[in-house]
């Protein structure tokens, strides 16, 4: 058991210790660069676990002071000018470096003591035999022979040629460029197991948002800037500028001290939006640099467009509400209130003309028209409420309300948005129309009259229907009043049958009719008058004056109908005789021309 | 139809189809067909003239046999400026004694080649 644990212990070691060798040539401990910055009296950078603050500049601006916190705690006081002290370094672990000293501010780099992962993978492990190579780019790494002091490999490329015997675990860097590295060499199948490694690069993706779709003016816009770093090393002395078309951003400046691979920092801007009559769009741009452990430089950029509403806002608010037993009023069971609510978010009074829209059928409560002038003090909010009640049941929607004001001579107005919410109203409607089958008539003609009763409300009613007869025309059959129950959204229909006497325009009287629900609630209406013409007969006249009139009172009214029909309905021979005359008239005129040259030509040859 | 029967048939046959199709609708189905023809497509000179499918039928025909009679005509004027010339002049014992020279020196070959 004892041997078993110890050989388990000795290859997990052996496991290991390649893996924790490999770790560590991929890092350096080096001067990192954390960032430049240009510092005035009392201004600090903030780095990560140290703090470089500027604490005094002489008069003649030769030299300045700056002190170095760790942790938040002073540590130590430097002098630094840009001539012969411009370098200071702190326990070798920070460095200052001036690069431009005036009386107002100091330019400097900071750059820290650490170690870092800076070489990256560029071949995975793999296997060469003596006489074999492998490529990295520009670089060709060569295993000319394995011996028993090791491996003589060779490493050219770019203008560097390096051959050397190699153990187990040695490596060969070029500085900035290139590193081969021996992981494992197996004497057995004489196999040597190469990696090559360069220089890391960091990356940068940006990522803007804002906590909402659009502001209004008195809202403080909170602007998220997210910086990935999608490259395989650091990013040092990140700086985020921030700008915006109009408005204030509060922190134009942001930093933060380093961002790992794949690690994403999020900075948090509040920016103020602008005060405008008028809905528009500002415009935000964001420029973010970094820099790696060699201080180059990196930047990317954002820009985001955000809508600002105007600084008046205006919106409304509709409550439906059931009226009291005794309210009659139009026959409705309900009736609305609305309410208006307007805000003010501009730093200055101003007057305003609040109008909303109601639909035909709606009467507001104790007004004559739907118009307010308010006057509304900085910063404020008032509500205007009224109640309106339908003038018959329905389905209802609301119109929008507005705002207008004037400002610097301009007028300006905001709406509502428009509401598609849909209110029924209940209550008691029953309509009425009355319509005549043929109005054109001929003295002794007869017409079929129709008059349509429709339930329009939501409960049964009975209704009394009343109708007349104009004394120019006489009843045939059916009667003029009707008496029943219709049930909601139902009609009735009835019809009578009226005889021309007289010729003339007439106007049929209006149809009336009385309704009653189980609430014993009433209502009344009125149909239409529609007109009737009864003409001139003048061809039966001119017929009658022409042959006997014995003769033509012998004919029955059923043979003159049919007379006409076979006048007028063109039959299937009559159909085919006139389009075969029509075919032989067309071919016959066409055929004049081409029949008139072949004569001619035929008479000229002959 | 028709100008296909007009170009590989006849000029004749043209005629009988453009003729006979709108009367075999009639005699058939009278009632579609008369209620078809009336059916009313627009108004002109402000209402005062009403166009028909009858009316479009009668374009129809116009163009179809203008351009049979025309095609007809046209043909025989060709044909007879043709006749008339005289100078092509075709001797088909010529042609049988060249397709049996062909014939020969064709089945000359096939026996050589077997």
């Amino acid at each position: 058991m004892a041997t078993r644990t110890l050989v388990f212990f000795i290859l997990l070691l052996s496991f290991l210790a390649p893996a924790a060798n490999a770790y560590d040539i991929q890092n350096e401990d080096i001067w990192i660069f954390q960032g430049a910055y240009q510092l005035e009296i009392g201004g600090r950078a903030e780095l990560e676990g140290f703090t470089v603050k500027l604490h005094d500049i002489k008069d003649d601006g030769s030299s300045a002071t700056i002190l170095i916190y760790r942790n938040r705690v002073f540590k130590e006081a430097f002098l630094i000018d840009d001539d012969a002290n411009n370098v200071q370094t702190y326990e070798k672990e920070l460095k200052v470096t001036a690069s431009e000293v005036n009386a107002t501010s100091v330019s400097m780099e900071i750059h820290k003591q650490q170690t870092e992962r800076v070489w990256i993978t560029s071949t995975k492990k793999t296997a060469v035999k003596e006489g074999k190579q492998i490529e990295d780019g520009e670089y060709i790494v060569k295993l000319k022979e394995l011996t028993e002091e090791g491996a003589l490999i060779s490493v050219e490329g770019n203008g560097n040629s390096i051959e050397d015997t190699y153990k187990m675990a040695e490596y060969e860097k070029i500085p900035d460029e290139f590193m081969m590295n021996i992981v494992y060499i197996n004497k057995n199948t004489e196999e040597v197991f190469i990696e090559t490694l360069r220089p890391g690069e960091p990356g940068m993706s940006v990522f803007v948002k804002t906590d909402k779709e659009e502001y209004y003016p008195n809202e403080k816009i909170e602007y998220q800037f997210s910086l990935s770093n999608t490259g395989t090393v650091p990013l040092h002395g990140l700086i985020l500028s921030t700008s915006t078309s109009e408005g204030s951003v509060e922190d134009t400046v942001l930093q933060h001290p380093s961002l790992d691979p794949t690690k994403v920092k999020k900075f948090v801007v509040d920016i103020v939006p602008p005060s405008s009559p008028v809905a528009k769009n500002i415009t935000i741009r964001s420029e973010i640099k970094g820099y790696d452990y060699k201080a180059n430089e990196y930047s990317n950029s954002s820009i985001l467009e955000l809508p600002i509403k105007p600084y008046i806002s205006i919106e409304k608010d509709v409550e439906m509400l059931k009226k009291s037993a005794i309210d009659t009023e139009f026959g409705t069971d309900e009736y609305f209130l609305v309410s208006l609510t307007v805000k003010n978010m501009a730093g200055s009074q101003t007057a305003l003309t609040i109008t909303d829209e109601l639909n035909d059928s709606f009467i507001p409560d104790n007004m004559e028209k739907l118009e307010w002038g308010i006057l509304m003090e900085p910063a404020s909010e008032k509500t205007i409420t009224y109640h309106v009640k339908p003038t018959v049941p329905g389905n209802f929607t609301f119109g929008t309300a507005t705002a207008q004001w004037n400002y610097k001579g301009d007028t300006y107005r905001v709406s509502t948005g428009l509401d598609n919410e849909v209110y029924q109203v209940h209550g008691l409607k029953a309509t009425v129309e009355k319509s005549i089958v043929s109005n054109y008539l001929y003295p002794g003609d007869r017409t079929e009259v129709i008059v349509k009763v429709t339930n329009t409300g939501d409960r049964q009613i009975e209704v009394s229907l009343s109708d007349e007869i104009s004394p120019e025309l006489e009843l045939v059959s059916g009667g003029t009043s009707w008496r029943g129950n219709i049930a909601p959204g139902r009609s009735e229909e009835i019809t009578y049958v009226i005889q021309a006497q007289k010729i003339g325009d007439f106007y049929l009287p209006e149809a009336h009719i009385e309704f009653t629900d189980e609430d014993d609630k009433r209502g009344t209406s009125d149909s239409g008058t529609p007109v009737i013409y009864v003409d001139n007969a003048l061809p039966v006249v001119e017929y009658e004056e022409y042959i006997d009139a014995e003769e033509y009172h012998y004919e029955d009214e059923g043979i003159i109908e049919e007379n006409d029909a076979e006048m007028t309905e063109l039959t299937r021979s009559g159909a085919v005789w006139f389009l075969t005359y029509s075919f032989v008239c067309i071919l016959l005129l066409i055929a004049i021309v081409p029949t008139g040259a072949y004569l001619y030509i035929n008479r000229k040859i002959q | 139809m028709v100008l296909f029967a007009l170009i590989n048939i006849s000029s004749r046959l043209a005629m009988l189809i453009l003729f006979f199709i709108p009367l075999f609708a009639t005699l058939i189905l009278p009632g579609t067909s008369t209620g078809f023809l009336a059916y009313q497509h627009f108004l002109l000179a402000n209402g005062l003239v009403p166009v028909n499918n009858f009316h479009i039928l009668l374009m129809v025909w116009s163009t179809l046999i203008g351009i049979i009679l025309y095609t007809e005509f046209l043909t025989w004027y060709l044909a007879k400026g043709k006749k008339n010339s005289g100078d092509v002049k075709i001797d088909l014992a010529d042609i049988h004694s060249t397709l049996r020279a062909a014939i020969a020196v064709m089945k000359d070959k096939i026996a050589k080649r077997n």
